[in-house]
């Protein structure tokens, strides 16, 4: 363990059982006996430092930064923060991992996408989805690296690996944070809030209309370029902006199992957003996003562009329990040179409740797409409500049980069951 | 506990440079706990809550925060609880989202 972190650790419990025990009874005399006790600890302190050794001081004390920035350490016992440290830093990279295993049938009729190493068929089958392992590191105290690896499996228990997410990071201030690399894109709130860890999120799956691109979800959710976020100056509005420039290529797999992909063949990007977290209500978002790009009809020809604009707005509320998640979008692809132009509407609604270790959640969902749209003929209207639980049997592994019933255009009901054991580490 | 004293009771002490924590006073008062040589004196409820949950990760000054809370089942931890409405699983899996 490094001495640094040790030493404040140490501190800090003095502090604590300091302030406990010994307050005095009004707050100038316990400002000054606290004031007194500090400066007799920072004495210690520094006849501590000053028997360490330069150059293993020099390196502790990174390596203390860099977990204390990323985030609140526990003064727990020192045993307690070694283990952390040993389980989740490695030579100053930070990892931690995510895994599930899922089971899920449905009452199919027709063919329908399976992914995952979800196979649609007669019967229901496990798969185990994605393996995720996310790692960060620090570089200077402004600057950090994050990645996102994903193992997921495909067709027959294959497997393929995929960078879902490498950025170098640099965040100058509250108002400033830079990022480069491959990013899920800011539409809309799920997409940023939620990355692939399924433990991460209260449901089994996405929305339809937040599901990863390559998993046949609608939207372009990764791209590579650049991004800024920050705060911005606006008292208890609590404004944020976003803002990215870059270039998605979003590919996504037909829904009706065919086994075609859609190519958009996309250009660059850009995208903006705003939301504000009110002061006076923690856990409330509410906000917006504007994405626009340009995409080709490679059928008619590779001079025949698209327009493609996506418009989010969205009203988020978590806290004391409750997760209660609304997002609308507006899909609109306008042809060029006077084509047609198709609006596609879709939306989603989310509510949880925590009881203790459960929580129950709901979620209705509707998409509804052009079928004159080469982009998402497969996909039409399709809306329904999927209900179920989520039991956290500890802090890093969770049961899910889901109900879905979708209701799809000219093809019958889906029904299905999911099953997941998702878990971190 | 009454967590709406903390903005009233602050009580700037030293502590380990750029470092933020929560210690408990006398009759439950909490008392946040920052260095002599921070430039910010003062501190809401509203800002406290965004630097327990990430979203303010600089002091006025430029200098990054550093966090320290003491470990679950203590009053400043359950006072931190209340502070950002969420229990102890949610602050973990609040953390490891926003971490990563």
């Amino acid at each position: 363990m490094s001495c640094a972190y040790r030493i404040g650790v140490a501190i800090f419990l003095l502090v604590g059982v300091v302030c406990a025990q010994n307050a005095p009874s009004n707050d100038q005399e316990t400002i000054r006996t606290l004031v007194q006790q500090v400066k007799e600890l920072q004495e210690k302190v520094a006849a501590l430092e000053g028997k360490q050794n330069p150059p293993a001081a020099a390196s502790q004390e990174t390596k203390t930064e860099t977990s204390a920035a990323s985030q609140p350490e526990e003064s727990t016992s020192e045993a307690q923060a070694e283990m952390f440290r040993e389980m989740h830093e490695v030579h100053g990279i930070q990892w931690r991992g995510f895994g599930e295993v899922n089971y899920k049938v449905l009452d199919q009729k027709q063919p329908e996408l399976g992914t995952f190493g979800f196979v649609p068929g007669s019967a229901g089958n496990f798969y185990t989805g994605d393996f995720d392992l996310f790692l960060t590191s620090k570089i200077t105290e402004k600057a950090n690296v994050l990645a996102e690896v994903v193992i997921g499996e495909g067709d027959a228990q294959s497997f393929d690996v995929d960078l879902e997410r490498v950025l170098f990071k640099y965040d100058y201030n509250d108002h400033f944070r830079l990022s480069m690399g491959r990013y899920h894109t800011g539409i809309g709130y799920y997409n940023t809030a939620f990355h692939s860890g399924k433990w991460l999120q209260t449901m089994a799956d996405r929305p339809l209309i937040m599901e990863f691109a390559n998993d046949g979800g609608l939207l372009p959710t990764q791209a590579v370029g650049v991004s800024v976020t920050g705060a911005i100056p606006s008292g208890s509005f609590g404004l944020n902006y976003m803002a990215e420039y870059g270039s998605s290529d979003t590919i996504r797999p037909n829904l009706d199992g065919a086994g075609d992909f859609t190519d958009e063949n996309n250009g660059n990007h850009i995208n903006v957003g705003l939301f504000a977290r009110p002061r006076s209500i923690p856990g409330l978002q509410i906000g917006g996003s504007y994405y626009h790009d340009r995409i080709s009809n490679f059928e008619i020809g590779p001079s025949v562009r698209l327009g493609q604009t996506i418009v989010n707005g969205h009203v988020i509320y978590n806290g004391h329990g409750i997760e209660f998640l609304n997002e609308g979008f507006l899909l609109r692809n306008a042809y060029e040179n006077g084509g047609p132009t198709y609006n596609m509407p879709a939306f989603y609604s989310q509510f949880s409740k925590r009881f203790g270790r459960m929580r129950p959640f709901f979620r209705y969902q509707y998409v509804n797409t052009n079928p004159n749209s080469i982009y998402h003929d497969d996909v039409l209207l399709r809306h329904g409500p999927s209900f179920g639980a989520r039991y956290d049997f500890t802090d890093a592994i969770a049961f899910k049980i889901q109900l879905d019933h979708t209701i799809r255009k000219g093809q019958p009901d889906l029904n299905g069951l999911q099953m997941q054991l998702a878990f971190a580490f | 506990m009454n967590v709406n004293k903390i903005a009233r009771t602050i009580v700037i002490v030293a502590a380990v440079t750029g470092y933020v924590l929560l210690a408990l006073g006398q009759g439950g008062t909490v008392a946040v706990v920052v260095n002599p040589h921070n430039t910010q004196s003062t501190i809401s409820v509203g800002e406290l809550r965004k630097v327990f949950t990430g979203e303010k990760r600089f002091w006025s000054d430029g200098g990054a925060v550093k966090l320290l809370t003491r470990t679950t089942g203590t009053a400043e931890h359950d006072a931190l609880l209340k502070l950002i409405g969420m229990s102890e699983t949610e602050y973990k899996q609040y953390w490891k989202a926003k971490v990563y």
